[in-house]
């Protein structure tokens, strides 16, 4: 964001100090340049939910897996519509270790996954699994709707 | 050893193979501990361990890391992988895994009718040869394939499907092999692990060279252009998926009952009335008839009428040393107190509670639970997953507290630990507090709950703020919704009253027998007197309060039992009620609890836990008295 006194560019995310025990929930953020404590938006929670009513009615809607798309069909996993199949194609965005925890359920690229809902917590289908997991996770997963197989040579496997 | 994902029959297997019970639930997490028993007969039985459930030997969790440490010791013996039939591929996953270590495995397809009753067929004898180790259907509820895996278990091979990973991956291993010791039993599973990034196991392990290993690991991750953990996981997935599309078929199926009331479970909207249902039929089952009825039909007629009158008559007859006959049937007696409490009080709430706590358990209710239940938690800086040992707390907190170990980080569990300690009622004080709570008025057990809520929302929260650590992601795994079977019910009701009477009964005559010694010598009036300014200056309750509190000082279901009969015989007004059910509630637990915390965290953090949950008790009750006071008519 841009420090509205010295116009200053930062990264909002650490808060006004991290060595504030209540940092973490803090909808302040001071300017590294000049100390200026202005209000993040993004981490407010009124101001998030009017951005995100405002955006049912005009940001981008759910992609179908026939409909349009973006990046080669690439979207994230949380702008999938329920009830279609996809294949994941990206998992960069997230940390190694909760890509590790989510493989070991059979989420890794190449695996075909269904939404099976939203709310309360999103819930993701792999294979027969069924998993609850937290809205900030979808956002990090690739998909491609429809199911594609891979053609990779990796993963083979063979008896020795 | 068992070894297997969480959730796939493993406990009941094991049950099954010993003949031995160990607790069995429809939801990960049962198993916090490594159960030993027996299997086979005629001079050829064998030690079998049951270990807790795993989702891939690259440990996160603490119950993880004790199942593989097993594997990586390298005498396992042979093991018994068991796989959720209705679930192939991620059982493969695992075993496709637990194959680099080179260990003999026999495969068990359990919960083998559930995949029927899903269309889901598999050819056994292919993928016996694919992996080249014995692969036995298993339904261990009804005893399918139980001798044949006893057979085979005498011959046990390890897999011989190997997954294929990039050159670069392979030169790796071999260098990292090198620095972990070549010679070392399951070498190969250790260096893939240590380079996926599993760096507590080289500590495990007590190998030097984390610099070394990190440096090869980050070079593998340049060569690639990916994560060496990513590269590894993606080539099992693959060689997994591919092995399971040889061998499973799969027949179109309609949606089933259980399959649709799991949908509606978790829906956003259905899923709240189904849980108010659920917690007023718990109510109705333990509140209205454990401790009304029950507990009426017990101490009114079976102690009241029957019990007590004989035995007073007997030792008055036959013991005439006054002493003794006083401890037996006095006023704080073993007979008239201590048995008439947790026998004729408590006992008829806990079994019911358990009773009903088991159907919820087996039915795959509570991972539902804690989806709907996760944003609530995030408020306590919690997530979802948090459900499941609080839940267990409902039925006993000294083992929830054990439970959080299925809990990913230290600053959650102790938060958990903290929180189990402070508010959630164990089944015998919650069937009190339910008893309690009938004489009194909606908007005063309103007050109760804002209270206990409000008091444990406040301490979450801050305790979040203040603990140093992380907090992990929310990823649970829904089981599907199963009709609990009776006789696992039966075993698993009877198993925790077992555990009640072993257990809580000695602590009862303990504390009477330490209130009949301070009420002998006097002293129990100098505590009474001592306590007066905070138990009827503060809290506002009557001087023979007391004597429950310090009671609850052992058990706070002894406290809530003796603040129960006092409401009952209208010792109590509706005020002092309420006011005892906050302080009550508020309590440490037990003597048990403490012990385990300082068991599972040290003494320091037990010591913390303490002087956080004693104070806040009479701090919120008396402040709760104000209130009443400060708003005299609003609630009588």
């Amino acid at each position: 964001m841009q420090c509205p006194l010295c116009s200053f560019e930062f990264e909002p995310r650490s808060g006004c100090s991290t060595s504030c025990p209540f940092g973490s929930g803090c909808n302040l953020v001071c300017c590294p340049n000049c100390g200026y404590q202005g209000v993040d938006p993004e981490r407010s929670r009124l101001a998030g939910w009017v951005q995100r009513a405002i955006s049912r009615f005009t940001g981008p809607k759910p992609v179908h897996a026939t409909g349009p798309s973006g990046d080669g069909g690439r979207i994230a996993l949380s702008r999938l519509d329920l009830g279609i199949d996809a294949t994941v194609v990206d998992l960069s965005a997230m940390s190694p270790a909760r890509a590790l925890r989510l493989g070991a359920f059979g989420l890794s690229t190449g695996a075909h996954v269904r939404l099976v809902q939203r709310r309360p917590v999103p819930v993701l289908r792999i294979g027969e699994t069924d998993l609850g997991l937290e809205s900030a996770v979808l956002d990090e997963i690739q998909v491609v709707p429809g199911r594609r197989e891979t053609d990779e040579p990796s993963g083979r496997a063979h008896a020795h | 050893m068992l070894l297997g994902n969480a959730n796939v029959g493993k406990s009941a297997l094991f049950g099954a193979l010993s003949g031995r019970y160990v607790s069995v639930s429809n939801y990960p997490g049962t198993t916090v501990e490594v159960a030993s028993g027996v299997v086979g007969r005629n001079g050829s039985s064998r030690a079998l361990l049951d270990t807790p459930g795993i989702q891939s030997l690259h440990a996160v969790s603490p119950d993880e890391v004790v199942t593989r440490n097993i594997v990586l010791s390298g005498d396992p013996g042979a093991v018994l992988l068991v796989i959720d039939a209705k679930n192939l591929q991620r059982g493969l996953l695992l075993a496709l895994e637990a194959g680099e270590a080179g260990i003999p495995i026999v495969v068990a397809l359990n919960m083998a009718d559930e995949a029927d009753r899903k269309g889901i067929e598999i050819d056994v004898p292919k993928l016996s040869a694919l992996l080249g180790v014995p692969v036995v259907r298993a339904v261990a509820p009804r005893r399918e394939g139980i001798e044949e895996i006893r057979t085979r278990l005498g011959h046990a091979a390890p897999i011989r499907l190997r997954v294929e990973y990039p050159p670069a991956v392979e030169r790796a291993v071999e260098r990292v092999g090198e620095v972990i010791g070549g010679s070392r039993p399951a070498s190969r599973l250790a260096a893939l692990l240590s380079l996926a990034g599993d760096d507590a196991l080289l500590t495990d392990l007590s190998v030097a060279g984390h610099a070394e290993i990190a440096v090869l690991r980050e070079a593998l991750g340049f060569e690639l252009g990916l994560p060496a953990a990513s590269v590894i996981q993606r080539a099992r997935l693959e060689a997994a998926r591919r092995t399971a599309a040889e061998v499973l078929r799969r027949r179109p199926t309609a949606e089933s009952l259980p399959e649709r009331l799991a949908r509606l479970a978790i829906h956003p909207a259905w899923g709240w009335p189904i849980l108010g249902l659920v917690l007023y039929a718990v109510y109705l089952f333990v509140g209205v008839f454990g401790a009304g009825t029950l507990v009426d039909f017990f101490e009114e007629t079976v102690f009241g009428g029957w019990i007590n009158p004989v035995v007073t008559s007997a030792v008055t007859r036959w013991i005439p040393i006054p002493l003794i006959a006083d401890f037996l049937v006095g006023d704080y007696g073993v007979v008239t107190m201590a048995l008439t409490y947790s026998v004729a009080i408590v006992l008829p709430i806990v079994s019911t509670f358990f009773l009903a706590f088991s159907l919820l358990e087996d039915s795959g209710y509570l991972p539902r639970l804690a989806v709907m239940l996760d944003r609530p938690f995030r408020r306590m800086g919690l997530n979802g997953k948090a459900v499941l040992p609080m839940i267990l707390g409902l039925g006993c907190d000294t083992m929830a507290t054990m439970t959080t170990r299925i809990l990913e980080t230290r600053k959650e569990r102790i938060q958990v630990t903290l929180l189990l300690a402070l508010g959630v009622p164990c089944s015998a004080q919650l069937g009190v507090l339910l008893g309690m709570m009938a004489g009194l008025s909606t908007a005063a057990i309103a007050v109760w709950a804002v209270v206990i809520v409000g008091t444990m929302v406040a301490v979450g929260a801050l305790a979040a703020r203040l603990l140093p650590g992380t907090s992990s992601d929310f990823i649970l795994e829904l089981p599907p919704l199963r009709r609990p079977g009776l006789v696992n019910i039966t075993l698993k009701t009877l198993a925790r009253v077992e555990w009640y009477l072993k257990e809580v009964i000695p602590v009862f005559v303990i504390g009477t027998a330490i209130l009949f010694a301070l009420a002998g010598t006097g002293a129990l009036s100098v505590i009474q007197e001592a306590l007066s300014p905070l138990v009827v200056g503060w809290l506002g309750l009557p001087v023979e309060a007391t004597e429950a509190l310090l009671v609850g000082f052992l058990r706070r279901d002894y406290g809530a039992a003796g603040l129960f009969a006092m409401a009952r015989t209208g010792g109590l007004d509706f005020v002092q009620i309420t006011v005892s059910l906050v302080v009550v509630t508020l309590f440490m637990p037990c003597i048990a609890n403490v012990l385990m915390i300082v068991k599972e965290y040290g003494s320091r953090v037990a010591l913390a836990v303490v002087a956080v949950v004693f104070p806040l008790a009479f701090l919120m009750g008396g402040l709760v008295r104000l209130f009443f006071q400060a708003f005299p008519g609003l609630f009588s």
